[in-house]
């Protein structure tokens, strides 16, 4: 593959191929540097082709990332134009936010209709998104990554086992016991 | 949701919607994190979530928005002057007589491209391009665009200001400065491409690539943005 380190975030190929291998290993560090580094090319395009405010342009720059990750874990994205491709995910994220903004009802809302307008998009409200946030803190540094690259980047327990050169069931029984910490530090905070 | 939690937290759920639930709570607390964590990463970089960055509507250190007031102030006052039938015949004679280089001569040095904006810098790429920045500012081509070298991945906003350094040199290097404005219009991100179409035709007519000149001046006029387009205008009928 040609290296074109101007269209690619100052990345050669290898350093692509690393960058990836790297998140996949749980280690995020190349990645964090290389897009908190290009932050404001993506926030400043948004304000100025598409002429988002500055907090939504911040807040949508933000949200791109976490979706270019997942699609760079998921192997979604290849080496190429990924300043493009990026730049690309970001004004589709502004104009799905502009529509979105469009259909806010303005009515008066009914109980339940409160009730989820009060929820973010993920259907959570505040009170269950502050106990999340407290019992994920609460949660040591090896259950967090082994959740994280398990249930949220979808890496099989198999293969995390391997890179960990452990046995499978260890680690599968070693994610039952994280996730039963979280749920039971979860519903000390939240009472449904 | 609330209801979903309560037959989590009752065991009461198939394997199906328990995986699904923890999915969920797993996600929001991966995703609350990352943002929290970048946000701090980003504060100490200088760029936070209230504080526009180098390009806003109303900041003043908007070099597109400023230019393009300057240019309308220009426009105003060429407005009033061309009121007078002498100052007319004199604009008349002044645009017969004006050559395609003579145009692009006014426009690289009657005015410098504005400076962006300063923030302070943490760590030594973030602190050679708030030198860089500065030096810029102050008119240190020189020292701007060897500033900016030195950093090892530039942004497409520092690769701008590196070919602007360049192009505004004492000793101008229009080769360089053209091939990084054309490589910025060729990446396609959309920023900074208008402006790097005005700058690379500018360096193409100092080449003498005018027919270059000329693509770049119909792609200002084909963007639509109203920036350099009346001037890109006036260029092409000197090509």
């Amino acid at each position: 593959m040609t290296d074109n380190p101007i269209q690619n975030f100052g990345l050669k190929a290898a350093e692509f191929a690393q960058l990836r291998a790297n998140l996949l290993r749980g280690d995020e560090a190349l990645f964090e540097r290389v897009f908190v580094k290009h932050f404001d090319d993506c926030r400043s395009y948004l304000m100025r082709q598409c002429t988002a405010q500055a907090d939504d342009a911040y807040d949508i720059t933000l949200e791109t990332i976490i979706a270019f990750r997942k699609r760079l874990v998921e192997g979604k994205v290849d080496y190429g134009n990924l300043r493009f491709y990026f730049t690309k995910m970001a004004k589709d994220n502004y104009l799905k936010f502009l529509d979105k903004n469009k259909r806010e009802p303005t009515a008066e809302l009914t109980e339940k209709e409160a009730d989820r307008a009060a929820a973010d998009d993920s259907g959570f409200d505040e009170d269950q998104l502050t106990a999340l946030d407290s019992s994920w803190s609460k949660l040591g540094e090896e259950c967090k990554k082994l959740l994280k690259s398990h249930i949220y980047d979808g890496l099989q327990l198999k293969v995390i086992a391997q890179t960990l050169n452990e046995a499978e069931t260890n680690i599968r029984k070693r994610k039952e016991r994280c996730m039963d910490k979280l749920k039971s530090h979860f519903f000390e905070l939240y009472i449904p | 949701m609330k209801d979903l939690l309560k037959k989590y937290q009752n065991n009461e759920l198939n394997t199906s919607d328990t995986e699904g639930v923890e999915k969920r709570l797993i996600e929001q607390a991966v995703e609350r994190e990352m943002r929290q964590k970048w946000a701090k990463m980003l504060e100490s970089e200088g760029v936070e979530r209230s504080t526009a960055p180098t390009l806003t509507a109303t900041d003043t250190d908007n070099p597109v928005l400023m230019t393009a007031k300057r240019t309308q102030q220009r426009r105003l006052i060429v407005g009033i002057a061309a009121s007078l039938l002498l100052v007319v015949g004199f604009w008349w004679w002044d645009v017969q007589s004006t050559t395609a280089i003579d145009l692009a001569n006014k426009a690289l040095f009657n005015e410098h491209f504005a400076a962006p904006s300063v923030r302070m810098g943490t760590n030594d790429d973030a602190k050679s391009w708030a030198d860089a920045k500065n030096a810029y500012r102050d008119g240190q081509f020189e020292q701007a665009a060897t500033l900016i070298e030195a950093i090892p991945t530039p942004s497409v906003e520092q690769q701008f200001y590196l070919a602007l350094s360049l192009m505004y040199a004492a000793k101008p290097n229009y080769e360089k400065a053209s091939a990084l404005f054309k490589s910025i219009i060729d990446q396609r991100s959309g920023n900074f491409e208008t402006e790097s179409q005005w700058f690379y035709a500018l360096c193409c007519i100092k080449l003498g690539k005018n027919e270059a000149a000329k693509q770049s001046l119909e792609a200002i006029l084909r963007g639509g943005q109203k920036w350099k387009m009346q001037e890109a205008r006036e260029f092409l009928k000197k090509l």
